[in-house]
């Protein structure tokens, strides 16, 4: 095993048990910094696959505003359960059958096509990821806004609106301004 | 070098705990915590399928995703923190006001 496949394993497992974490962790503010953890090792994840844009692009938005507006949300609607109640059901968890068993379905199928594709047969060999930086960042940028001009824009406008509407949503409904 | 069924499979688990996570929780939350965690399992697919091509459209799908998803997460945000101020408490079971 090269020395890339060592890394991505690591950051792979650290990034799946924080997500765990995330999921059950007691209480909500651990759960909002546990996904932090997760979206760096997504991060990392890209910086190993050699697209270094999107791992900067990762660290900029989720790093830094999803998860500081994650935080401002645990922080602004945690009024009573900030004193450790548990927020995930708890005696209903484990009689979620339903959920678990489409759960087990779902990775058992998983990784029995990954497993698949990772077996080479006569035809054809495993794919490969390479991981030196191809895609440069001069070709990202003509392709981003060339071909992709007009979505580009329309995200832009959708991000004003975001901004607007979260503003007026979350506002006080009786301030006085 | 690194395989491509690698970066499925750990695209595929980490929906899967996300998935699980936004069936189970009753805190709006962690729902939301574990809709994003779905997106970036989406998005490191993207990412894998662009490199293995050696094409860049995937990645730029992938920071399109990126930049809905964090306009997701504020408004869905706003709206619990709104939420919180109407009625104390974010349990997902027990904001049946639109339910007809």
């Amino acid at each position: 095993m090269s020395f890339e496949q060592v890394l991505f394993i690591i950051v792979s497992l650290i990034l799946l048990a924080s997500a765990l974490g995330a999921v059950f962790a007691r209480r909500i503010m651990h759960s909002a910094l546990l996904a932090v953890a997760a979206f760096t090792g997504v991060g990392g994840i890209y910086a190993i696959l050699g697209s270094h844009f999107l791992a900067v692009a990762q660290v900029l938005i989720y790093i830094g505003a999803v998860a500081i507006v994650l935080l401002f949300a645990v922080m602004l609607s945690q009024q009573r359960e900030i004193s450790g109640s548990n927020p995930v059901r708890k005696q209903k968890l484990w009689k979620n059958w339903v959920t678990w068993a489409a759960f087990g379905v779902g990775l058992v199928m998983v990784l029995y096509f990954t497993v698949n594709l990772a077996t080479p047969t006569a035809s054809q060999e495993i794919p490969l990821i390479h991981t030196e930086p191809a895609t440069s960042l001069e070709g990202l940028s003509e392709l981003l806004f060339r071909e992709y001009l007009v979505p580009f824009e329309l995200v832009s406008l959708l991000l004003l609106l975001v901004v607007i509407g979260a503003v007026v949503i979350a506002r006080k409904e009786n301030d006085p301004q | 070098m690194i395989p491509l069924s690698w970066v499925l499979a750990l695209a595929g688990l980490l929906f899967g705990i996300g998935l699980l996570g936004a069936l189970l929780s009753t805190n709006a939350v962690r729902m939301l915590i574990c809709i994003e965690l779905m997106l970036n399992a989406v998005n490191i697919n993207l990412v894998a399928f662009s490199r293995y091509q050696g094409q860049a459209h995937g990645e730029i799908v992938a920071l399109f995703a990126m930049a809905i998803g964090a306009a997701e997460a504020a408004v869905g945000l706003a709206i619990f923190v709104a939420v919180a101020r109407n009625s104390k408490v974010i349990d997902i079971d027990k904001i049946n006001l639109l339910k007809w």
